[in-house]
């Protein structure tokens, strides 16, 4: 029996006098993946900030179940959580190897840096990388901040948006492997390859939850007509 | 793909030149060449080498801290108006009670502070969220204010306008003595020290706040930590050379185009660079023209500057 890592209660978080998440009533276990799916501007980064406390609730509340009872959580992302943003940014111009000096297991960065095929690019400085090189540089932080994966938070911000199909797949197959090992995976994506892989997906649209389920029950040509605007054929 | 120097070499060079720098500062003067009978012009000259040398690594320093909190290239003390609010906060003490100020040896060191930790709050209220042009703008307008206010308590105090003109214009090495800058010496090296500590968390923290807190960074403390410890390097300085805004920006930069972008080295590198600028600086300027010294402030602008146009067109191309 799997337990459950993160759970949405109503949640619902306003900016700027704006509601941009409504009453989001989703849950992520151990060895999960879900799928956050939904077009631009729905609430899919905001959704997986929320997770972190990043967003106050104006109502309801997103419990984070592995915190230990009275304590911050602010304190405790780094034990719980692993996070990759959408648009991963260095102020400075580290190299590769100077970023992967950031994670807490530099032997991990090393070995994620080999998997992908940058292991050779250690020395170069990001700004000299692609954009999809410098995505994956990134992800290996954010994939080697822990060692075991079971019970911890990843939360992943359309994580293969700019890769090559090759590094897609190895980038889909790494997300397998950390859920396998019981970590609970909140993915915010377009890639549909991606989003059928998840265990569950939840659909949004303008903030609100409009659909929960299994990928093949919630990627139908009506509810992707009714969400994108798209008629498919 | 790039090799970056060896960090130990680099900085066991540069500790080197900064002892070359003070010794030719303390041998070179208006009156002779070498340390006098019985050393007189070494004691002459000691309080004003420490304070050049100790300033110019509090100014470089906080510079570079100030620059990896706002995650900003162009943050430094000078340009976002801590080192006004600094002097603002000596004119208000200076202008309220000018007779008993010198007698207590922290008292003006702890009205620069007052000033220096109010306008950085007020920057990191007003400009700290938002972009670059946002912050920057929101510093110069402090600054400009600041200077303003400085400038009305000089006007209206006759006892106080030369004392707070001369530190206007970066000019107070000059009245260094050892009494008066024991103080804010420590002070310098304190803070500088502390900031040298956050090394780590500022290269986190260039990652955003939202990974950087997932990286394990106590993100508030430490902004609450590097604004206190900047005003008071930037106040601690101010005490000892009057408003001198170059140096936090050229320092940290020189640092980055030696040994890269890392805390962990720029922040003890562009200390060390700070006061190899300022003490070079400061001794040119009473130097060359002896019968008419050049301010610490206008020497480092003049010196420093061709340096900083050169290291912006190479990096930003």
């Amino acid at each position: 029996m799997s337990k459950i890592l993160l759970q949405f209660k109503d949640f619902t978080a306003q900016l700027g006098g704006k509601t941009i998440l409504e009453k989001i009533q989703t849950a992520v276990s151990s060895g999960e993946i879900i799928g956050v799916v939904g077009s631009n501007g729905a609430g899919k980064t905001s959704l997986l900030r929320s997770c972190m406390g990043l967003i106050p609730a104006s109502q309801g509340e997103v419990m984070v179940t592995e915190l230990p009872s009275s304590s911050s959580l602010t304190q405790n992302l780094a034990k719980l959580f692993a996070y990759a943003p959408q648009n991963p940014h260095s102020t400075w111009d580290f190299t590769i190897e100077e970023l992967g000096q950031l994670s807490p297991h530099r032997d991990l960065f090393n070995e994620w840096m080999n998997r992908f095929a940058l292991g050779e690019k250690k020395s170069y400085r990001l700004s000299s990388l692609s954009g999809g090189e410098r995505k994956i540089a990134h992800l290996c932080l954010t994939f080697s901040l822990h060692r075991n994966f079971s019970d911890k938070c990843i939360l992943l911000d359309e994580p293969t948006a700019a890769l090559d199909l090759c590094r897609t797949e190895l980038v889909s197959r790494a997300i397998k492997e950390m859920a396998q090992q019981g970590a609970g995976v909140l993915v915010a994506t377009h890639d549909l390859p991606l989003a059928y892989q998840c265990h569950q997906l939840t659909l949004l649209k303008a903030g609100q939850g409009m659909a929960y389920g299994k990928p093949h029950a919630i990627l139908t040509p009506t509810i992707i007509q009714e969400t994108w605007g798209l008629p498919i054929k | 793909m790039i090799k970056r120097r060896n960090p130990w070499l680099v900085i066991g060079i540069v500790c080197f030149l900064l002892s070359l720098c003070a010794l030719g500062a303390l041998a070179l003067g208006s009156s002779a060449l070498g340390w006098g009978k019985e050393n007189e012009l070494l004691l002459l000259r000691l309080p004003r080498v420490l304070a050049a040398l100790v300033a110019g690594i509090a100014l470089g320093v906080g510079g570079a801290s100030q620059q990896g909190l706002f995650r900003n290239p162009l943050a430094d003390p000078g340009l976002t108006g801590v080192f006004g609010g600094a002097l603002l906060g000596i004119a208000v003490l200076l202008s309220s009670a000018e007779t008993m100020v010198w007698e207590n040896p922290w008292l003006v060191p702890s009205a620069a502070f007052t000033g220096a930790l109010l306008l950085s709050l007020l920057l990191v209220i007003l400009g700290g969220k938002g972009s670059t042009a946002r912050l920057l703008l929101t510093g110069l307008g402090l600054n400009a204010f600041a200077a303003a206010g400085t400038l009305v308590l000089a006007a209206r105090n006759s006892q106080a306008r030369d004392v707070l003109v001369s530190g206007m214009a970066g000019d107070w090495l000059g009245t260094a003595t050892l009494p008066l800058i024991a103080v804010p010496i420590i002070l310098c090296l304190g803070s500088s020290l502390f900031l040298c500590l956050q090394s780590k968390n500022l290269d986190r923290l260039s990652l955003g706040e939202d990974v950087a807190l997932t990286l394990g960074c106590p993100v508030q403390t430490v902004r609450r930590q590097s604004i206190l410890f900047t005003a008071l390097a930037a106040a601690a300085a101010t005490c000892l050379v009057g408003q001198i805004a170059f140096i936090g920006l050229l320092a940290p930069h020189l640092a980055r185009a030696i040994l890269g972008p890392r805390h962990a080295t720029v922040l003890p590198l562009a200390g060390l660079l700070g006061g190899i600028l300022l003490l070079s600086a400061d001794t040119l300027g009473r130097t060359l023209w002896p019968q008419t010294p050049l301010s610490a402030a206008a020497m480092t602008a003049l010196l420093g500057a061709p340096v900083f146009v050169w290291i912006a067109s190479r990096q930003h191309e």
